[in-house]
């Protein structure tokens, strides 16, 4: 197991390559130049020249990025902003808790409210209690993060005034954007919990506890719940992945300090190393959410551990 | 023989969904003593799986209607019975092995616990964990599993071996009624004999009362006291196994099914199968449900439906019986 993790864990370095190597390129090769951005229309030429030249942009392209990919990998130095002159490093220090914080506690709001709710729809399948709440999940399930974000926005904060309507300073400054962001993510939970419970209950092993003499509530949970989470566990995998591009808008709608800002103003500013910091950070924490979640999969079910372990099976 | 165990009585079972109704099992009655093995044999789809389940009270609960009948189990009513006390009387009194070993063992538990589950669930006897684990051991011994591999998966363990835990853990309660659906079907045919030997083997151990369900003549000749063919959800002959291997009378249906089995000690050319189909159960024929298919089919045979006719221990339900010598009629 713990030969899988590491051989997991250093297969993320390809991985950052090629994002690196992609976006580096995206970035290098769009019309216009950081000095030009930063130092306005009316600047002369020689003052552009020379701000690039400070910056080091005027060295050829696969120079600066293999020099930004060894400095990274040598000292750990994502380089300074363009326009701060600050180091990207603490930039990303700084604001990695805010997008942490808000994509976690939106899939944790997700969690509560899509698995309990889908379980139950699963069990009450064609009653009220399964219609009511499914049509309600298509609901949320179509809506745009930044559409509910605004909607949020708009009744809490500028008609009733409960709650701030930017920033990340306290945690109630996290409660709309956390909403907004969980709620369609809860929908699309809650929609998939349903379909693998169903399809769990009708497996033969479930008819096997029902002979044994096993109580509903039983079966359900230690039966069929178990073995439904296989799946539930991928995608609430691949949900925190989508949920940190997700919180994108949300960033930016609540003006939240996190890496998605510093993207989305990294490539209004043509800031190259700060989108390269930012991008790459997200990359490898999708990266290992992605591991999380096969070893999350491996004290689940014990034909994939046997897998990972090589053993018999 | 014991005292009357179970008692199936003029047991009907539909499966209603929106677009049909399928009348599975069409008034099939019979009766089981303590430690006695029926066999209920009949193509697929007579509806024997339907009955076992019925009895188990298993069907599946948005389709499956018992509409008529009543089934006994120790002069108790199952079908009146609440959840509550169904729970209590499955695994303890009665247990079933299912035709399906690949996927009737739940994945992510181990063996050791899915058989400890069900001694668990009916812990009468107030056993520790310990305890319970000392009968875990035990029941996979009598199976002829070594019980160090009790804490491996379903996976771990091939075809064969898995039936052997399903049967395990029907029998750790020793319970008065087993009911083996096809419990070979799924398995090479190397295993097959294997997991048979088993189960009769343990029945003539625990002197548990079984009801073997089978497509298989020869599990029949072997293991079973009474026979029972099914067709289209009834039962068309009864009788004891002799009855069944040895009387020169037979229901069509039971004369065709011995036809199509080839004999080692007759020259036989072709094999002479049924011709035709099961009739489709949502659709069922007026008179008697083999008629389209009966050789020996008369103009009556289409019109009404047969009585049933008995002599001696054997009882057929058609309508050519109604003339022939050492029959009389034994019930509608």
């Amino acid at each position: 197991m713990t030969k899988y993790i590491i051989k997991r864990i250093i297969l993320i370095i390809p991985i950052l390559l090629g994002v690196s190597f992609l976006v580096f390129t995206i970035l290098s090769f769009t019309p216009g130049d950081p000095a030009s951005i930063i130092l306005g229309n009316g600047a002369d030429q020689e003052a552009i020249d020379q701000l690039n030249k400070e910056l080091g942009y005027d060295r050829p392209f696969i120079e600066r990025y293999l020099s930004y990919v060894s400095d990274i990998a040598l000292h750990l130095d994502f380089g300074f902003s363009y326009r701060t002159r600050l180091p990207i490093r603490q930039e990303l220090i700084d604001r990695l808790p805010v997008s942490l914080k808000l994509a976690f506690f939106a899939v944790i709001l997700a969690c509560a409210i899509g698995i309990p709710v889908g379980i139950l729809t699963a069990v009450k399948q064609y009653s009220a209690l399964d219609t009511a709440p499914t049509l309600t999940a298509l609901v949320f399930a179509a809506f745009p993060t930044f559409w509910l974000g605004m909607i949020l926005l708009y009744v809490f904060s500028l008609r009733l005034g409960w709650l701030p309507s930017y920033g990340a300073m306290g945690w109630y400054h996290f409660i709309l954007p956390v909403v907004g962001l969980g709620l369609p993510e809860a929908a699309t939970l809650m929609r998939f919990t349903r379909s693998s419970m169903l399809e769990t209950v009708r497996q033969d092993y479930i008819r096997t506890a029902r002979s044994k003499g096993a109580p509903e509530r039983r079966i359900i949970w230690k039966h069929a719940f178990k073995n439904a989470l296989i799946p539930i566990v991928t995608i609430i995998g691949v949900d925190f992945a989508a949920l940190m591009g997700d919180a994108c808008a949300t960033e930016v709608l609540y003006s939240m300090p996190g890496l998605c800002t510093m993207i989305i103003n990294g490539i209004r500013q043509k800031d190259v190393p700060s989108v390269m910091g930012a991008t790459l950070l997200l990359t490898a924490l999708c990266a290992l959410v992605v591991l999380l979640v096969d070893i999350v999969y491996a004290y689940i079910d014990p034909r994939i551990a046997a897998k990972y372990s090589g053993r018999r099976g | 023989m014991g005292h009357k165990l179970l008692e199936v009585k003029d047991l009907m079972v539909d499966y209603r969904t929106d677009l049909e109704t399928i009348h599975a099992v069409n008034g099939v009655g019979f009766g089981l003593d303590q430690g006695e093995t029926l066999g209920l044999v009949g193509e697929t789809g007579a509806g024997k799986t339907t009955t076992a389940l019925a009895i188990m009270r298993l069907l599946p609960e948005r389709t499956g209607r018992i509409v008529q009948g009543d089934i006994l189990l120790n002069g108790a009513s199952v079908i009146e019975g609440t959840e509550k006390a169904l729970q209590r009387l499955r695994g303890e009194t009665m247990a079933m092995i299912f035709q399906t070993p690949m996927t009737s063992l739940n994945p992510i538990v181990s063996i050791g616990n899915q058989i400890a589950e069900s001694i668990l669930l009916h812990n009468t006897q107030g056993r520790s964990e310990g305890e319970i684990q000392q009968r875990v051991d035990e029941v996979l011994n009598m199976v002829g599993i070594p019980p160090a591999r009790k804490k491996e998966f379903p996976h771990q363990f091939s075809g064969g071996m898995r039936q052997r835990v399903v049967i395990a853990i029907a029998l750790a309660c020793e319970p008065d009624l087993l009911i083996a659906d096809e419990p070979t079907t799924a398995l090479d045919v190397t295993i097959q004999a294997q997991v048979l030997l088993k189960i009769r083997d343990l029945r003539d151990r625990l002197g548990t009362a079984l009801i073997m369900i089978t497509h298989d003549l020869g599990i029949v000749a072997q293991t079973c006291d009474n026979v029972a063919v099914m067709y289209a959800g009834e039962l068309v002959e009864t009788g004891t196994a002799r009855d069944i291997f040895t009387s020169a009378t037979h229901h069509p249906y039971t004369r065709g099914l011995f036809d199509s089995i080839p004999r080692l000690n007759q020259k036989v050319r072709r094999l002479r199968p049924i011709p035709g189909l099961m009739p489709d159960p949502t659709d069922l024929p007026i008179g008697c449900f083999f008629s389209p298919r009966c050789p020996q089919a008369r103009p009556v045979c289409r019109e009404e439906r047969p009585p049933v006719f008995s002599s001696g221990s054997q009882r057929i339900k058609c309508h050519l019986f109604g003339d022939q010598e050492g029959f009389a009629q034994a019930g509608p």
